[in-house]
């Protein structure tokens, strides 16, 4: 009798020993508050809810303690994480988005308005300002490369160039994005109003012209032909996002376009989220450079928000008087499509009602999508 | 709004400054033993790593000569699609595709009234989302007898043959 209490007595304290009770740790503790921030402002707030709330739930996941050496971690070989988290680090998942973006955006206001690429190629100098910023601060090239992509705002973009240069920051950098693109409506008007005066606010742009099917169609190849040529390492996301949206445009392969704009994109979207916020394990997330990319990552889209918006101001001495651009629309070069386009438009219209910025907003927007992952693949080029 | 846009950065400047210093050349990096046990391995190619932070260390050149290549691509396909636009803004109109009505494929652009648009896709979209009023949920109408439904106005209680 006595032998089978010690037998139960040995079980139970070694099944204890694996539990999270036994290996929990105050990063592990952190760290799930964090994921349930998260969860709450998406939730409760309507933060970027299709993202926050897998990469919320999978900080939760990737903070259960746990013993080593019991294949679930997402870090361990031949876990079933480990196994989702291969298209993070191999940098599947993102290119999978971007053909999902591309099926799923209307290039019209662009292609009826070419001129807003400039602006979006502007709203860049947010990378590159940061960039700068994060080597005063310490951080070695191929990481500020990573941290500076976050002025683009776009999430598959840093997720890319991050699994590419510095995966060990990826939680980080991932997180931060995202928090950042759902603070746009906090970070970019104050800086739009700052920059422009009430008359400039006020400038009524000339309706955009009407987009033959023929340029539609014609815009994904030539895009990629000639945005590729001069940066091939941009491929896997520039190749993509004109592929989706050729399937969009060719009128054709309805079919494709609907499953890439859709279920492919959402079950992408689940599994990239989810492996991402697993990712932040709190040795990994619960650092002083995490503080440091957060700051950062704020100054990256500060910065963008600037140069867009002065870049207008500059671009409309060059312009003839009826064709002057709204400085306004000048914040959606940073991508977070389509958020900052509805900034523009929704800060316009406070100052003046029937004044509708919002196809105008569009085109430096997809722009500024075209243009962060140039940048991406510039940086990976000096650096990879 | 003001404090909104400033709690963050002030947060972050304090954390910031309150975090201890990390080494010059990487402030982010796990320790070597943690790397090779949980962290994936940058694919950055440390020699140009390490030339881009001796040769560059404020990254002015990075971002001169990456802006421009950002610019000169998406120049390029503006000075490509402005060309475009023009030979194609001059061709008579597109053909109908196999299926479509005439009218459907007519260039939306020809003499469209853009009050009348904005008033009809306003119109749609109060249609779409004001479907109906809020209600509470509460039955207002309580049933009330009348002379025409009254059982005791329209029945004898005690009907005689």
């Amino acid at each position: 009798m006595n032998d089978f209490f010690v037998f139960v007595q040995q079980n139970l304290a070694e099944f204890w020993s694996y539990s999270g009770f036994a290996n929990v740790t105050f990063g592990n503790v952190a760290m799930i508050l964090v994921g349930l921030l998260f969860l709450f402002l998406a939730i409760k707030r309507g933060f970027e809810p299709m993202l926050l709330v897998p990469i919320g739930f999978g900080i939760l996941v990737g903070n259960i303690p746990f013993q080593m050496g019991t294949e679930v971690g997402i870090y361990e070989e031949g876990s079933v994480l480990n196994t989702l988290y291969q298209g993070v680090k191999n940098g599947w998942y993102p290119p999978l988005i971007f053909l999902g973006i591309g099926a799923m955006t209307d290039f019209s206001a662009l292609i009826a308005n070419p001129k807003m690429m400039l602006v979006g190629a502007a709203a860049q100098f947010g990378i590159f300002g940061a960039y700068m910023v994060s080597l005063l601060l310490g951080f070695a090239p191929h990481e500020a490369a990573s941290i500076a992509i976050i002025g683009g705002a776009d999430g598959p973009t840093a997720i890319y160039l991050t699994s590419k240069l510095a995966p060990y920051m990826l939680g980080a950098i991932a997180v931060s994005a995202y928090s950042y693109m759902a603070l746009v409506p906090v970070i970019q008007p104050p800086i739009m109003r700052l920059l422009t005066t009430k008359k400039e606010r006020l400038i009524r742009m000339k309706p955009a012209r009407h987009v033959r099917q023929s340029e539609k169609i014609l815009f994904p190849i030539i895009g990629l032909v000639l945005t590729c040529f001069v940066v091939p390492s941009a491929l896997p996301l520039l190749g993509m996002l004109f592929f989706g949206n050729l399937l969009k445009e060719c009128g054709v392969t309805n079919r494709l376009s609907k499953t890439a704009s859709g279920a492919m994109t959402d079950i992408v979207t689940i599994i990239l989220g989810f492996s991402v916020g697993a990712s932040t394990q709190a040795t990994t997330f619960l650092t002083p450079a995490t503080l440091k990319i957060f700051f950062l990552g704020f100054m990256a889209f500060a910065i963008a928000t600037f140069s867009g918006v002065l870049f207008v101001k500059i671009f409309n001495l060059v312009l003839p008087k009826d064709k002057k651009l709204n400085p306004l629309i000048g914040n959606a070069g940073v991508s977070a499509v389509p958020m900052a386009a509805r900034i523009s438009h929704d800060v316009g219209r406070k100052y003046d009602p029937d004044n509708y910025l919002l196809m105008h907003a569009m085109g430096p927007n997809v722009a500024g999508v075209i243009g962060s992952a140039v940048a991406a693949g510039v940086l990976l080029a000096f650096l990879a | 709004m003001k404090r909104k846009i400033l709690l963050p950065f002030l947060v972050s400047l304090l954390l910031l400054l309150l975090a201890p210093a990390g080494a010059v050349e990487s402030v982010a990096a796990p320790p070597a033993s943690e790397q090779e046990a949980v962290v994936p391995v940058s694919q950055s190619d440390p020699e140009k790593v390490r030339t881009w932070g001796e040769q560059d260390p404020w990254g002015v050149s990075m971002s001169l000569m990456a802006m421009a290549i950002v610019f000169l691509a998406l120049l390029v396909l503006y000075i490509c699609f402005r060309a475009i636009g023009k030979t194609l803004g001059r061709a008579p109109a597109e053909e109908p595709r196999a299926g479509e009505t005439p009218a459907a494929a007519a260039p939306a652009a020809a003499a469209v009234n853009n009050e009348e648009v904005m008033a009809a896709i306003g119109l749609a979209l109060s249609q779409s989302l004001n479907v109906h009023d809020p209600e509470s949920g509460i039955i207002t109408l309580k049933p009330h007898s009348t002379e025409w439904n009254s059982h005791i106005d329209m029945f004898h209680t005690n009907p005689k043959a």
